[in-house]
């Protein structure tokens, strides 16, 4: 069965009280709302709220659609399959997906398209684009709004309905007409691919469907009104959060396909700072990355998002739409996204039309497949995707082959959010004693379907181990272990023993042990197995960097590969030590993902108490602290 | 009592055939094909009763299904288990989409992947979620017809739908996509040194990514006995390296590749 809410693991575990019938009101004191594989929203998602009888809530969003692996399928395929590959991250906003891969391999192989290629790019993205808003604000939300179980419910309940239904689906499948003329299919583009459009539309057929654009603002306006008279009144009036916003960002025109990135936040930046100012991460019991920037834990993206960076490009008609939907800018309420897909969707009527004019003044020519020559290298694509901003990453060899890859995708980065969203809330859901779970259930599935989640794109967290892996965050409770490696009696070699010390008298934020590990290693890796920690840091003496005090700092999998090539050895006690690393891995003891080796250079190691004046225990303690707070917790 | 003449006289008490659409690991995009039928959509609704499809429809079904279409690979053994208890209530299973008949794109995770998967290495994933190397429908149930493609055609959706309806099981063509692309007037894309796989792959799709300038990737299957061999030959002949025959062939069939490879093991 799909949606029995009361078989997700989460809600047997933990210490909380659940109470027997989940949705209905629970045990003596506690309360727990769930909703467990949302329909009507793409792939498999679910949410529980759950109220401790010390008052307190635990709110959890759960990307469950199953892993799909897209990064690790890329590895290894060509610059003209991924395209083909990533569009099948999404079947709703395919588009996007395949754009954002031709782009990437254009960057890295310094491949300009033509000025036709361009165009012909944004105006199947437009069709893409008012396709999803369409379906999402008719076939998704409008059902929810009114209370029925689908679109088809509403439509065969009057003949007036069905007409009306029908009519506004023409929209529908005007969005995918014109994809379909010039993206060569309406699902899974089959033109869009590196350096050029592999086929071309006919000029009448463009004419045709311009004229049908053109002509669609009157049924448009039947929407947008449906719209905002059944939305009236649905937003649960509570205090609104402010949060970030990140779109591209326009310069004459309201971009989906533009090159400099917006955030309410930061300002305008170029993709190179955009790179460095967000963070990507994974959370527990979710199987989605998240991502965070330099200024908040959690951004927005999509229809709303982008309306606020470019308030002063939408077209008057998309004003009036706001009007109608009542939506002032700025504007933080999540509630309004799908009313914003909306005042986007007039925005592309106009924009198509004029595109398509502009292409049409210039003459549509047949394009010549160019030869592309790959190259070693990296290259982000990024676009509008109708979810939001999405951002592709890909290396590829001499031979353009794909030795790594990165998507961030629109809902990932709308998780974190949608999250932070939940619990801010329910927190005020809740506190009004008179409203019933159902009404809350409600009232939270409809705000994470104003956001048009699209699970299934969200599913594909990288594999640990690679060195472009997105950083892990421990919650601020997460079990630490700051271990030396060392002989006390040893001269220097006692470094790794002292600094511990010092670490201790300051403190490392969290729960964290201190262990004087000695110098057999894998009796202490088996105590810390036994334990089983969060995240170990190891602190050694090593030989072989420049000066004595310096601090070298390597993953797990680093120091392995350094002890192999390194001779003579650089641990002192690699013998032991990195053999008992080894041998840990090799008999699956539990060691943590994150684990952490810092070396120090010492000097002299003969018998004897004392250490080499030049090493700064001080300093490096602090060093370390500083390094191992940052690797813990900052994102 | 044949199918056709059951659904008409249930049709006539008003109990139309009831149709659950389930989805599997995949990108939806057949679902989008369904859905955007648009009017036809409805048309479907007038005659099925369309129980459960997450995508487009509020609500969960658990009696009796005449007619379920599963998009999708299965990736985990929780959709293993759901896929077996929908059989056991289904009279007619449907396999939509290269991912359900094939493995599809979803077949591509690499064994590495899976067993990180597998092994909770991901840093994150959902608890007691039990991830397998993503595989056909039809490796978990039987499975009655399928609908090729990646995406389905509307023109097939429509043609199964109508067949299943009247009792039959939808057939299709064993002709190559390169019969069909030479009625489109295409030039041949091996002859522009493009590796194309329309000589080993099933038609019926009248050579939709050629004739719009791409190069076959199989999506909809490859024919019985397909001619590697003769492809690889062709392929040389215009320089193309058999690496790239290879790594295309392995988009959507890879699944096909690893079961011949782990018999070939044995």
């Amino acid at each position: 069965m799909f949606n029995n809410i009361l078989k997700h693991p989460l809600l047997h575990a933990g210490n909380h009280e659940i109470g027997a019938s989940v949705g209905g009101s629970g045990g003596t004191n506690s309360r727990a709302i769930a909703r467990k594989n949302i329909p009507m929203v793409e792939g498999k998602m679910s949410f529980e709220v759950i109220q401790r009888v010390d008052g307190k809530f635990d709110v959890n969003l759960i990307v469950e659609e199953p892993l799909r692996h897209f990064e690790a399928i890329c590895e290894g395929k060509s610059w003209e399959e991924v395209p083909i590959i990533v569009s099948r991250i999404c079947g709703v906003c395919p588009f996007p997906y395949a754009l954002a891969a031709s782009k990437g391999a254009e960057r890295a192989f310094g491949i300009k398209v033509s000025d036709q290629t361009h165009r012909l790019r944004e105006i199947a993205l437009y069709g893409n684009m008012f396709n999803s808003h369409v379906l999402h604000a008719l076939d998704l939300v409008l059902p929810r709004l009114l209370h029925v179980n689908s679109i088809i419910e509403f439509a065969v309940a009057t003949p007036e309905n069905t007409a009306l239904a029908a009519k506004l689906l023409g929209l529908h499948t005007l969005g995918n007409d014109l994809a379909r003329l010039v993206g060569g299919r309406e699902v899974h583009s089959i033109t869009i691919t590196p350096g050029y459009m592999t086929a071309i539309p006919k000029t009448e057929e463009l004419k045709a469907v311009r004229d049908r654009l053109a002509n669609a603002h009157e049924t448009y306006d039947v929407l947008v009104k449906v719209f905002a008279d059944v939305s009236a009144g649905s937003n649960p009036k509570l205090p609104i959060r402010e949060r970030e916003f990140i779109a591209l960002r326009g310069d004459t025109k309201y971009p989906f396909y533009g090159s400099l990135i917006g955030s309410s936040k930061r300002g305008t930046m170029t993709p190179e700072e955009f790179e460095q100012y967000k963070h990507e991460y994974v959370v527990d019991n979710s199987n989605s990355k998240q991502v965070h920037t330099d200024e908040s834990d959690s951004y927005m993206v999509g229809a709303l998002a982008r309306l606020n960076i470019n308030s002063d490009l939408i077209c008057e008609e998309a004003k009036k739409d706001m009007e109608t939907l009542g939506l002032s800018l700025p504007n933080y309420d999540p509630y309004m996204n799908t009313a914003a897909q909306l005042v986007e969707g007039r925005q592309v009527l106009i924009d198509a039309v004029k595109a398509i004019d502009e292409l049409l003044a210039i003459g549509l020519k047949k394009e010549k497949r160019p030869r592309i020559v790959p190259r070693e290298g990296y290259g982000a694509g990024y676009l509008e995707a109708p979810r939001g901003m999405i951002w592709h990453e890909y290396r590829y060899d001499k031979n353009g082959l794909v030795t790594w890859a990165n998507c961030i995708i629109p809902t990932g980065m709308n998780t974190g959010s949608m999250q932070e969203d939940l619990e801010h809330f329910s927190e005020h859901l809740l506190g009004e004693a008179h409203a019933s779970d159902e009404e809350i259930g409600y009232d939270l599935d409809l705000l994470l379907a104003h956001y048009d989640p699209c699970n299934s794109c969200a599913v594909h967290v990288v594999r640990l181990g690679s060195k472009n892996e997105p950083k892990i965050t421990l919650a601020r409770d997460a079990k630490v272990a700051v271990v030396s490696i060392g002989n006390t009696l040893a001269g220097d070699d006692a470094v790794g023993n002292v600094v511990v010390e010092e670490i201790k008298h300051h403190g490392v934020e969290g729960n964290v042990d201190y262990i004087h590990g000695g110098v057999s290693g894998l009796t202490i890796l088996e105590d810390l197995a036994a334990e089983k920690y969060d995240a170990i840091y190891f602190i050694d003496a090593v030989d072989g960097l420049s000066r004595v005090g310096e601090v070298i700092k390597l993953t797990g999998e680093e120091l392995l590969e350094k002890a192999q090539e390194s001779e003579p050895a650089l641990s002192l006690h690699q013998g032991d030590f990195t053999h008992a690393f080894r041998l840990a891995r090799a008999v699956k003891l539990e060691v943590p993902e994150k684990v952490l080796f810092f070396g120090i250079q010492v000097g002299q190691t003969e018998v004897g108490m004392g250490l080499t004046a030049e090493i700064d225990t001080h300093e490096i303690a602090h060093a370390i602290i500083h390094e191992i707070e940052d690797d813990l917790y900052s994102k | 009592m044949s199918k056709l003449e059951e659904y008409t006289l249930r049709a006539k008490r008003g109990d139309k055939p009831t149709l659950v659409y389930a989805e599997l690991g995949s990108c939806d995009g057949c679902s989008m094909v369904i859905v955007n039928l648009d009017g036809t959509l409805l048309d479907l609704n007038n005659v099925f009763d369309i129980k459960q499809m997450r995508i487009a429809i509020r609500g969960v079904y658990d009696g009796p299904i005449d007619v379920l279409m599963v998009e999708g690979a299965v990736t985990c053994e929780e959709e293993a288990e759901e896929l077996r208890e929908f059989r056991a209530r289904a009279d007619y299973v449907i396999a939509v989409g290269a991912c359900a008949e094939l493995g599809g794109i979803p077949g591509m995770a690499p064994p590495f992947a899976v067993k990180r998967a597998q092994e909770g290495k991901f840093g994150a994933h959902v608890q007691g979620q039990r991830p397998i190397a993503p595989r056909p429908v039809a490796e978990i149930i039987k499975v009655d017809a399928v609908i090729h493609g990646c995406p389905i055609t509307t023109a097939d959706a429509v043609r199964a739908i109508r067949i299943i309806l009247a009792g039959g099981r939808p057939d299709y063509t064993d002709r190559p996509v390169c019969a069909e692309c030479v009625l489109q007037d295409n030039g041949c894309l091996l002859f522009e040194g493009r590796a194309c796989l329309g000589a080993v792959t099933r038609a019926g799709c009248n050579a939709y990514c050629p004739s719009n300038g791409g190069f076959c990737w199989a999506c909809r299957g490859l024919l019985p006995d397909a001619p590697l061999n003769a492809l690889y030959n062709v392929a040389k002949v215009h320089d193309i390296p058999q690496a790239e025959v290879d790594r295309k062939l392995r988009m959507a069939n890879q699944r096909h590749f690893t079961l011949i490879e782990e018999k070939e093991k044995k």
